[in-house]
């Protein structure tokens, strides 16, 4: 009996690492600041990646594992975003934000617990993405800005799409570039969004594109 | 040795089928199918009664002082009697009037405005709402942490001790969803079990000539937002639920509250303005026709006498449920 019971977990342990064995290759992700001459001071940004898709040339595509990716620039410049390996990879697909389903699913775990602060607590809804910081620039109390960027019902699904090519077999990371993102905000206008809505959605389409996919030198 | 394996088989195939009978939601025939999706949240006397344990204890606001009893209390059937306005820590006043909390599982939204999405996340809401717990949930969950009775309760609820949001919050919605209010007078006229008197009678029908398109039975709500024309009250301007959708067609719509339990759940209305039921009568009963923005039920003359006023309030307090109102399973928790 104590044999079996053995034999079996040893099996099921063996069953499971297997099935956890594939190795996820960490893609370095960069935060790029505002030049200094521009006088804008990041204090925090975080943002969600999810639905993280790579596809090749014959349009055969790999859905991730975990599909929720919330990435932290708080301490660090850099993150790290672990995703499958793909041979011949030449697409690259991802959302900025969380989708509508999560949106409506009630109380998750992990990277979605809305402990991590990325949650809207006076409105059900996560929070796509947080930049804040100081700035001249900024008329608000104490030259701040705050962006809390997010929205997943019609008519202000603020949601993004993003699609980056890629060179098969080439090394590559990513890059978020927030020095464009300020290029196209203007802080005297517009220093403080938190709630869905036309502003959220503004904020969204200018940050989405400010995602650049880098290929690494060798 | 092989009797006593299938002596023990048949053992704990009958606490399989003993588990399933006790933790299965029950509710009327004549409810329509719930909302809430159970699969992600299977009912179960130990999580309700953590989830109980929760809603009682001032440990989810700031500064321990406030519950979310403190403004739901289950005499009125959950809502905030003669106060117009939720209460909070430091006696800070809210903008809405707590709503009743019953038969949540038919909910597809909350708040007065609906800006809460599912029943799981409502929580948060009151918990760092500046006005009413004032505290975050994270927090919360480093007091809970530190507490050995909930370490305890919750390992007894989840086979292990740890404390998270999504149990945190899950076993708070599994208490809410154990409130089940279906053993009014107008329940038993529904089963023949009892008839309603002449008074009652007339009220019922009535009732199902002007109410009824927004009451709906059996639930007393379509839980939609309708603008019942009341005018803004300008020290809170409460535009109801276009904050939430930002359109302007929203503008002053609320919730249709649940009329079960209404003759205990006083005052009325999302800033509780009326106190009687003869109020709101007599407000329905002289809606301006010129408002533009009124919601297409309420665009006719009533021509309610005071006879036929007074019939609908008869039939409106067959509603109240005393099973509900008074049940032991939903007052403040023994084990505390």
């Amino acid at each position: 009996m104590n044999v079996l019971f053995r034999f079996i977990s040893f099996i099921s342990i063996f069953i499971i690492s297997y099935s956890f064995a594939k190795p996820l290759a960490g893609v370095k992700v960069v935060l790029i600041r505002p030049h200094q001459a521009d006088s804008i001071n990041i204090d925090g940004f975080k943002c969600y990646l999810s639905n993280i898709v790579i596809s090749d040339s014959n349009k055969k595509k790999d859905l991730n594992p975990s599909n929720y990716h919330l990435l932290d620039f708080t301490s660090s410049d850099t993150a790290t975003l672990y995703l499958s390996p793909f041979a011949n990879a030449n697409l690259l697909e991802f959302n900025l934000g969380l989708d509508s389903i999560i949106n409506t699913s009630g109380a998750l775990g992990g990277q979605l617990d809305p402990s991590n602060g990325m949650y809207w607590t006076w409105q059900s809804g996560y929070i796509n993405f947080k930049i804040e910081g100081k700035s001249p620039h900024s008329p608000a109390r104490n030259h701040e800005f705050q962006f809390h960027a997010g929205g997943y019902a019609y008519p202000y699904n603020s949601l993004h799409s993003i699609n980056l090519e890629l060179r098969p077999n080439k090394s590559f990371h990513l890059e978020i570039d927030l020095a464009l993102f300020f290029k196209m905000i203007s802080l005297r206008d517009l220093n403080h969004v938190m709630s869905p809505g036309p502003n959220s959605m503004k904020i969204s389409k200018a940050l989405a594109s400010c995602f650049k996919l880098i290929e690494d030198e060798k | 040795m092989k009797s006593k394996t299938v002596l023990l088989f048949l053992l704990l195939l009958c606490i399989a089928f003993v588990s399933v009978e006790k933790n299965t939601f029950k509710y009327p025939k004549y409810f329509p199918k719930p909302v809430y999706q159970f699969e992600n949240n299977q009912i179960n006397d130990l999580k309700i009664e953590l989830g109980r344990t929760l809603f009682y204890d001032p440990i989810l606001s700031l500064d321990n002082t406030i519950s979310c009893a403190s403004c739901h209390n289950p005499y009125n059937a959950f809502a905030h009697v003669d106060h117009n306005l939720s209460h909070g820590i430091n006696d800070k006043i809210g903008n809405r009037n707590a709503p009743v909390l019953f038969n949540l599982a038919w909910h597809k939204t909350f708040m007065w405005d609906g800006a809460i999405n599912h029943l799981d996340v409502q929580a948060l809401a009151p918990i760092s709402h500046p006005d009413e717990m004032g505290e975050s949930i994270s927090n919360v969950l480093l007091k809970l942490n530190r507490n050995q009775i909930y370490k305890q309760l919750f390992y007894q609820a989840y086979g292990d001790s740890l404390i998270n949001t999504e149990r945190t919050l899950k076993s708070i919605s599994q208490f809410l969803l154990s409130l089940i209010s279906s053993n009014s007078k107008y329940d038993s006229m529904l089963l023949g079990k009892i008839q309603f008197n002449t008074q009652e009678q007339n009220g019922y029908r009535l009732f199902k000539l002007h109410c009824n398109s927004c009451h709906k039975e059996p639930l007393f709500s379509t839980f939609e937002f309708k603008n019942n024309g009341l005018t803004i009250d300008t020290s809170l301007n409460d535009y109801g639920r276009y904050r939430v959708s930002l359109m302007p067609n929203d503008s002053l719509k609320f919730k249709v509250p649940s009329l079960r339990n209404i003759e205990f759940s006083y005052p009325y209305m999302h800033d509780g303005r009326f106190k009687t039921l003869a109020q709101v009568m007599n407000h329905y009963n002289s809606i301006d026709l010129n408002n533009k923005k009124i919601s297409t039920e309420l665009k006719r003359n009533l021509n309610l006498s005071s006879n036929e006023k007074v019939d609908i309030i008869a039939f409106l307090r067959t509603l109240t449920d005393k099973k509900f109102l008074f049940d032991s399973k939903h007052t403040y928790p023994k084990n505390k």
